[in-house]
């Protein structure tokens, strides 16, 4: 199956990305204002570079075990879905993997680094995009920004022309200083998307990106992902329930249940060994969650 | 759907009670005898030793003076029973809990039923245990009989529970106006601590200007308010009912009643009976959801002004954004703006006691006056300090500590933000009071500089302290959670240890060697020094923190 970007989208975003002025450069040039960071170590990661790894990875919350052996490799400039039902594990693993939590048992790297030691140097060239949004609600779109930049050692007039050629694309110039606090769901899930963008990471990590947004905000978050991939090689690690999403957006998918992995493939090889019709069908026959109609009737007896 | 208002009765009564949880059905029980046991017991014997311990003159006063006092204290107690359940609910304003019983085709007048009487269990007995402190010392000076104290327990449970129908009235109506909705919770939650003056002026006016406050009370103008009714009836029923003289109850009646004891009784009637109609007749009107204040205005920022330019300017292009970030994030709240307020209100009111209060005639002291002036607004400027910048001014929620976690050293750069920005509004907070009370109590200007460096130390010391206590044990946004009571408990503990360590040594230095400077000098050290222990301790387990 060939994942290819709405034309007319894409061509738009190819045209944002390069008037956006230093967002996401191209080719093998490292973004010059990351040199404070530890990405000048990272270099360049080739199409087929393992930037994620995990060994055996495990972690408990007591006696609940949220992820248990988990074994993958992802690559660069790859598009890898996590599906799995609620309470899968797929939000604690990207926490372990962003460096936002220490495992229990394992090992893992990202672009390289070891999660466990050198979790810094694995925010410094990673985005993520929480589960729901922690928006300050007293300040604008482009304050928020502002700040996430600089939480990231980013400032000055290139983080503005940033912020600005973000949020056109996103469709919240309009209303860029507004409130964050009079933002619909939807608005504060593309803030924030920019904000997980705005230092231009190497691996963007997604949490449910598109479980706020209206169908055709979820087609531009869909189209931004692809051509991102595509032309910056930045690859993307994005947690769904969305077997839709994921079909359309992901080259490779792993299933995540009750904290094991599994099933891993293309969307189209997951389909095809599963005998089902799509993905959402191939999804439920391998967690579950198909239930007869009868059953669906006997509450009322 | 009729008799919807039981379950929404119980709904609400075991929302009030979640603290008793599955243990319910023996706890409530246990509290309404605990309840009856302070009633019956405590009280008497509480209100017995106090008169005891002032004397003869203190009876003599309240012999002649009691219908004033009670004035006050009913004036007291019944804003506490009128304002504290608003402050409360304001708290936290959920309509949504209304779209479901609409559409359960309940009727508004069953709403505002089932949360009155829901209610009760709770705010009754809590006006059944304030209910005593009006009639116990009647009971006592004037030997009032059983059938009188009966009669008076009466009256009081009556206007509380007509009392805290009001409030439940009020509180819907400001739920209904605000709305739920991110701006609508910061209105209502600066409205909820803009409402607590209204408790503390007559409270504080009753503590410290007793007198003035009971002639104050005499005038006629105190007759439009309710309390001085119900206040009338219950010194009426206690006087006729009491073993004293008929000339003292002449004498009191015709000193005290601007109009008979009957009118004040119908008067009372009338009132509640308005109120419980007013509010079924409103019932409509109360529930009907716009948009509400929160979220019907947008509001977009303007160019910085010249202090967040100054504050950029002067910690850099990074750091410095971060920096204006928190003064704009902590600023532009209400609620935030509301307890600063609260807290320098407090302070002012501190050296007006000193002057004007019990204390006015020790004012010419050299030594005794601006320490205790120091020492009284540092306390309570040093505990607010680590409530109002602690507590919940820290991080509004969870998914805000991930994205700061999420960026390389977020969370140490965040707090060393937050506790500068608050350091800096921590001067304002420090200098208004101390040079005011410096100004009213006439005291030089170097004694002033002292005292503004002393309260402004002991404040650092709360906002160290209150932070590193919320960065432990983070409580978010949630002012009902375990973690926002624990955290509050705690800040201002420790600030009282913190200060009173220095405290001691310096009230020794002062009084035996007569300085002032090097006294306070001294005490100011303790507090921001244990501050900045449990400050350091607090980010670096937020740092480490792995919260799921």
């Amino acid at each position: 199956m060939t994942l290819k970007p709405n034309p007319s989208i894409s061509t738009h975003f190819r045209e944002m990305l390069r008037r956006s002025d230093c967002l996401y450069t191209f080719g093998n040039n490292l973004p010059i204002f990351c040199k404070e960071l530890p990405i000048g170590k990272v270099g360049k990661m080739a199409r087929n570079d393992v930037v994620i790894r995990t060994e055996q990875l495990s972690k408990s919350f007591g006696s609940i075990q949220a992820v248990r052996n988990l074994d993958l490799e992802v690559f660069a400039g790859s598009r890898f879905g996590f599906l799995g039902p609620n309470g899968a594990g797929k939000t604690t693993t990207v926490r372990i993997l962003s460096g936002l939590l220490k495992q229990t048992s394992g090992s893992a790297t990202v672009c390289g680094f070891d999660v466990r030691k050198q979790r810094n140097a694995i925010k410094a060239i990673t985005g993520l995009l929480p589960e729901s949004p922690g928006l300050y609600s007293k300040l604008s779109a482009v304050e928020f920004l502002e700040f996430i930049g600089a939480l990231n050692n980013l400032s000055g007039k290139s983080v503005h022309r940033r912020i600005d050629a973000l949020l056109g694309m996103l469709g919240l110039e309009s209303r860029r200083n507004d409130l964050l606090e009079s933002y619909s769901s939807g608005m504060k899930q593309k803030v924030l998307v920019a904000s997980t963008l705005l230092h231009e990471p190497k691996m963007v990590f997604l949490d449910e990106p598109t479980s706020r947004l209206d169908p055709s905000a979820s087609a531009l978050v869909k189209d931004l992902i692809l051509v991102l991939a595509e032309e910056t090689e930045t690859t993307f690690f994005i947690c769904t329930h969305m077997t839709n999403f994921a079909e359309d957006t992901c080259d490779i998918i792993g299933i995540l249940n009750e904290g094991a992995l599994t099933t891993l493939g293309s969307p189209q090889d997951i389909i095809d060994q599963l005998g089902a019709s799509d993905l959402e069908e191939a999804y439920l026959k391998i967690v579950g969650g198909q239930v007869d109609r009868e059953k669906l009737l006997s509450w009322r007896d | 759907m009729a008799g919807a208002w039981r379950p929404i009765a119980k709904a609400e009564f075991l929302v009030r009670t979640v603290k008793l949880h599955r243990a319910r059905k023996i706890l409530y029980p246990a509290l309404v005898g605990f309840c009856l046991l302070f009633v019956l017991f405590a009280t008497p014997n509480i209100v017995t030793f106090f008169l005891g311990e002032f004397g003869a003159g203190l009876d003599l006063f309240l012999a002649t003076s009691l219908p004033g006092v009670m004035r006050t204290i009913v004036l007291v107690i019944w804003l506490a029973i009128l304002i504290f359940p608003i402050s409360n609910s304001l708290e936290n304003v959920k309509t949504d809990q209304w779209d479901i019983l609409f559409s359960n085709n309940v009727k508004t007048r069953d709403i505002l039923l089932g949360t009155y009487i829901g209610k009760l269990p709770i705010y009754g007995l809590l006006g059944l245990a304030l209910s005593s402190i009006i009639v116990v010392p009647f009971v006592i000076i004037y030997n009032v009989s059983l059938i009188g104290q009966l009669l008076m327990y009466s009256i009081t449970i009556l206007f509380a529970i007509t009392t805290i129908w009001l409030s439940n009235v009020i509180s819907t109506a400001l739920h209904a106006k605000i709305g739920q909705s991110p701006r609508g919770d910061d209105i209502a939650k600066a409205l909820s601590w803009a409402l607590i003056p209204i408790i503390a002026l007559p409270t504080m006016g009753a503590m410290y200007w007793t007198e003035q406050v009971t002639s104050l009370m005499r005038l006629e103008v105190s007759m439009i308010l309710p309390s001085t009714w119900v206040a009338d009836i219950l010194t009426w029923i206690a006087i006729t009912t009491s073993s004293l003289p008929p000339s003292s109850v002449f004498n009191l009646q015709a000193f005290w009643f601007q109009v008979s004891p009957i009118i004040s009784l119908l008067l009372i009637c009338g009132f509640s009976i308005a109120i419980y109609v007013i509010g079924f007749k409103s019932a409509d009107r109360l529930f009907s959801l716009g948009s509400g204040l929160g979220s019907s205005r947008v509001i977009t920022v303007g160019s910085e002004n010249i202090a967040i330019r100054g504050v950029r300017r002067l910690f850099g292009a990074k750091f410095g954004v971060i920096m204006a970030t928190s003064l704009k994030d902590y600023t532009r709240k209400l609620q935030n703006v509301a307890k600063i307020s609260y807290a320098m209100f407090l302070s002012l009111i501190i050296p007006l006691i000193l002057t004007s209060g019990p204390l006015t005639n020790i004012s010419n002291d050299p030594i005794f006056v601006p320490l205790m002036t120091s020492l009284s607004i540092a306390m309570m400027l040093g505990i607010f300090g680590g409530v109002v910048f602690g507590g919940i001014g820290l991080l509004d929620s969870q998914d805000q500590l991930w994205i700061l976690k999420g960026a390389p050293h977020g969370v140490s750069k965040f707090i060393a933000a937050r506790v500068i920005s608050y350091m800096m509004l921590g001067i304002i907070l420090a200098v208004i009071p101390a040079v005011f009370a410096g100004i009213l109590l006439g005291l030089p200007a170097s004694t002033i500089v002292v005292i503004v460096l002393y309260v402004y130390s002991i404040i650092l010391g709360g906002i160290f302290i209150g932070i590193g206590i919320t960065a432990f044990n983070p409580s978010y946004s949630d002012s009902s959670s375990s973690a926002f009571a624990i955290n509050t408990i705690a800040t201002i503990f420790i600030t009282m240890i913190a200060l009173i360590v220095g405290l001691i040594p310096a009230i020794i230095m002062a009084i035996e060697q007569g300085v002032l400077g090097p006294a306070l000098t001294f005490a100011a050290i303790p507090a921001p020094l244990i501050g900045l222990i449990i400050l350091f301790a607090g980010t670096i387990k937020l740092n480490i923190s792995e919260v799921v």
